[in-house]
């Protein structure tokens, strides 16, 4: 018998079927139809008995399938070398690049992560920063980072550093924008709020975290309840 | 009009040959089929208005095969200093970058990576090792008499985990530096953020040692880092 294989989505509704009655063609060529377009979009390939693909295959990307965190996206890590500068003898009250080209970085974030998903997503980034305060009060330290394509920034992560200390630590930066995913540019920007201050920023660890995919439509499945059940 | 969505149990016992089938066979394999469309592709079944299945991620949380993420964390300066080390005494662990100026010494804290995979087990060798780690070294010929032996390992902060223990030699010998890359496949790692610390420890005198590459790779399809399979591919291949 030549094999007729088809592979899509029609709807499966309780009207289909009836209690006490056969099921009917339409319900079973429904779910033929059906699984054999889940069994496509699962694996990439033809439905079994199947001449051709025509479900293309999820890809966690733009071809379907719940966004993937990527973990590390971009950065850097200068270790002992001097990494990003910035000094001023004055307060940098609105945080500044901390280079004169721009972007600093650049980082390719999964297509599917864009700010055309509700949230929208962001990025989380940890800096090793070297902050000075050669200054005569105690200054408040800033660290933002700038998406160049949307021109928005992160949360600004601030840290205060007494007068006469340098301090030497680990921040993290929460909130850095995605724009339209893929290829993005981005800058890194400081200031501080006292007179003679410096930064010296020698690792940037940029990442797609669980968080930037977290927003959900759906409710997550729980068999032992079966809480998803209409 | 409903469209039903529900991951239910689906046993031989409910069909029997040449027999019609009943509406709960037939009940259960449709919200099945809806469920499954959800789950793979994250958005509402055809014909149902909201979406009432959470679709998989592949991460432990929301199900499907634990993805290793490639390389999570990369660092190093070319031919600059990246992290300077220098024992104060032998047999002894110490910070990879105890030598750099203060203000770049980093506490333990050498650098983080955000991971997906599962380590198990108490201790290396793991039950399941998914991280390997590549790091470069640069070995300055060293004062003293006779051959340094420079223990290294990986101190995963966060989980209070360590990797396996390589050795390499500082020879005494020669003139230039020589360099020398160590692969560690036995990284420790949870999902989410983890701290790590690269050690090193010598036999004896105080052996300089730079340390000027170092890459973190979730281990892709090799030692384990799928936390769990059977083995089976979704084609039924090898």
């Amino acid at each position: 018998m030549m094999g007729f294989v088809t592979s899509g989505w029609q709807a499966i509704k309780w009207n289909l079927y009836k209690i006490g009655r056969p099921g009917r063609f339409v319900l079973a060529s429904s779910l033929f139809h059906n699984l054999n377009g889940l069994f496509e979009g699962l694996t990439g390939s033809p439905a079994p008995g199947a001449g051709a693909q025509t479900v293309a295959g999820h890809d966690h990307s733009l071809q379907g399938g719940r966004p993937i965190y990527r973990s590390f996206v971009g950065g850097f890590d200068t270790g002992e070398t001097v990494g990003y500068l910035l000094s001023d003898a004055g307060a940098v009250a609105t945080p500044i690049s901390l280079t004169d080209k721009s972007p600093a970085i650049r980082c390719y974030i999964n297509p599917a992560i864009n700010d055309q998903l509700s949230g929208p997503p962001t990025l989380t980034a940890k800096l090793f920063v070297v902050m000075t305060n050669a200054g005569g009060t105690s200054s408040d330290f800033k660290f933002v980072i700038r998406n160049v394509e949307g021109g928005s920034n992160s949360t600004t992560t601030t840290e205060t550093v007494a007068s006469g200390v340098t301090s030497s630590k680990w921040v993290e930066i929460s909130g850095i924008p995605v724009a339209s995913g893929g290829w993005q540019g981005y800058d890194l920007l400081a200031g501080w709020t006292g007179a003679g201050g410096a930064v010296n920023v020698t690792a940037c660890i940029m990442a797609e975290t669980s968080g930037t995919v977290a927003a959900s439509t759906g409710a997550k499945y729980d068999s032992a309840s079966a809480t998803t059940r209409p | 009009m409903s469209v039903y969505r529900w991951f239910s149990e689906l046993v031989n016992e409910m069909v029997e040959g040449n027999q019609w089938l009943d509406t709960e066979v037939l009940f259960r394999a449709t919200s099945q089929a809806n469920a499954l469309y959800e789950f793979i592709f994250d958005k509402a079944a055809p014909g149902a208005t909201s979406q009432a299945i959470q679709g998989h991620d592949h991460t432990s949380t929301q199900g499907g095969r634990t993805c290793a993420r490639g390389t999570v964390y990369s660092g190093g300066a070319g031919q600059d200093q990246f992290f300077k080390w220098e024992p104060s005494a032998a047999t002894t662990w110490y910070s990879a970058d105890n030598a750099n100026s203060s203000s770049k010494q980093r506490s333990g804290s050498l650098f983080w990576a955000y991971c997906s995979g599962t380590t198990t087990g108490a201790s290396s060798p793991y039950t399941t090792p998914v991280a390997w780690l590549h790091v470069r070294v640069l070995k300055p010929v060293p004062g003293g008499a006779g051959n340094k032996t420079v223990s290294a390992r990986i101190n995963n902060v966060t989980l209070s985990k360590y990797s396996e223990t390589k050795t390499f030699t500082v020879a005494a010998g020669g003139s230039d530096p020589v360099s020398e890359s160590l692969d560690f496949v036995e990284v420790p790692i949870q999902p989410g953020w983890n701290e790590f610390d690269i050690e090193y420890q010598t036999d004896k005198d105080s052996p300089v040692v730079y340390t000027t590459h170092i890459c973190l790779m979730e281990a892709a399809d090799e030692d384990g880092c799928y936390e769990s399979s059977t083995g089976v591919s979704p084609l039924g291949g090898v």
